[in-house]
């Protein structure tokens, strides 16, 4: 469970809130913080300037979906233009916080318990329209999601027998994509399986070194 | 930035302005009746309604080419109101650990307090007070020490406030706007004072 500082909790609960998010971005080596705040908010070292900005959904779910969040940024100015049209933002971090000020406008609690962490992620896709940004935001678990671009057999996986990646040239017109055939046929060196796949099945894996054996 | 025509002595301004003060709050009402409000502004923008009790032509044209300068609604400027008050908790900045000069939202201050940080400031050691030498003729002060990063200056002080606006139009004819003067009030749209 998210470890929240109970002063931020209690006030949230309180039905007076004083919460603003923080919103951080690295784009070319820049950081740049903004808040939806009317006046700066400094928060470990960064002053977080007032911008009109609205956080959209924040999706996570235990399915197969890529947890992710959606921001609307004005940018009627054009300050964030060129990070974007000229420069790559896709994979720069982004982080959203969220803070509570006091009744004297203090950030509740010191660093790191004065704020909740309420998305953290890299800048996936994003369009620009006069006057608007909207940008999605990716968890980072999102290098995962990949399709594996080819499966693994211990036969020979190559879709044309005396095909280009066969490059069997013989009289032979028969391959069963078995090793001993390919034997036989002399073209082992082309093989296109991995023949050892099937001897490390069942075989415990481990990451690392080899783990000790306990007596 | 650029200032509003000071109040002509040739036509009094209506006394009071109608000054509306909006600070921005988002409220829901749950079912089971309590409800909870999340404060959205931290400082509350003042917008007024500008209307003068006589005005001739030629100040109202004075005016309309002030409205013309400005683009409309395009331009900011600063309107320090033709009457002096009290204020309090007024927002003058935010500390950046550099900057040390700093205007103050009036003119003609009196019975200043200055704090940093909700900490009074003690004139002539914390800091030096100007009179009439900040933009567009505002009072300014000089910290001896930078205010750090993200500490908020607030004062308190009796004088003429500034308004930080913009015109809340932008499509008027000169009959529109001299109406405006005279009878139901110019809207000026106030922005945060900095």
């Amino acid at each position: 469970m998210l470890d929240v500082n109970p002063n931020i909790t209690a006030q949230l609960a309180s039905g007076e809130i004083r919460a603003f998010t923080l919103l951080k971005l690295t784009l070319g080596g820049v950081t740049l913080g903004y808040t939806e705040c009317d006046v700066p908010i400094a928060h470990n070292g960064i002053l977080y300037q007032p911008r009109g900005y609205k956080l959209g959904a924040i999706s996570q779910s235990l399915a197969r979906i890529v947890d992710s969040a959606t921001l609307d940024i004005d940018n009627l100015d054009d300050q964030l233009t060129p990070y974007f049209v000229g420069g790559n933002p896709q994979g720069a971090p982004a982080e959203i916080l969220l803070v509570a000020l006091d009744a004297d406008y203090e950030l509740l609690g010191a660093y790191p318990d004065d704020h909740v962490l309420l998305f953290s992620g890299s800048l996936d896709d994003w369009q620009l329209a006069e006057g608007n940004l909207s940008v999605t935001i990716t968890s980072e678990m999102v290098a995962w999601h990949q399709r594996t671009a080819r499966m693994q057999s211990s036969s020979c996986s190559w879709r044309v027998f005396k095909g280009p990646e066969c490059q069997y040239a013989g009289e032979q017109s028969r391959c069963n994509r078995s090793y001993a055939r390919c034997a036989e046929l002399g073209n082992t060196a082309n093989f296109g399986g991995e023949r050892w796949l099937p001897s490390i099945e069942g075989s415990t894996i481990w990451w690392g070194k080899t783990p000790e054996v306990s007596a | 930035m650029t200032a509003f025509p000071d109040f002509l002595t040739s036509v009094a301004p209506a006394n009071p302005l109608a000054e509306s003060i909006e600070f921005r709050t988002l409220a829901s009402e749950y079912e089971s009746g309590q409800v909870v409000s999340k404060q959205k502004r931290l400082f509350a923008r003042r917008s007024v309604d500008l209307k003068y009790q006589t005005i001739t032509v030629a100040e109202a044209k004075t005016l309309w080419q002030f409205y013309l300068s400005r683009k409309g609604k395009h331009l900011p400027f600063n309107l320090f109101l033709p009457f002096a008050n009290d204020y309090t908790g007024e927002y003058v900045g935010t500390g950046n650990a550099t900057t040390v000069i700093y205007n103050l939202p009036c003119k003609t201050s009196s019975a200043r307090a200055i704090y940093v940080a909700n900490q009074l400031q003690t004139s002539g050691t914390d800091y030096t007070f100007s009179a009439a030498t900040g933009e567009d003729g505002a009072d300014k002060i000089t910290f001896a020490v930078a205010p750090t990063l993200g500490q908020y200056i607030t004062c308190d002080f009796t004088g003429r406030l500034k308004i930080r606006g913009k015109f809340a139009e932008d499509q008027m004819t000169f009959e529109t706007f001299y109406n405006r003067l005279a009878n139901t009030g110019l809207k000026i749209k106030g922005l945060l004072n900095a």
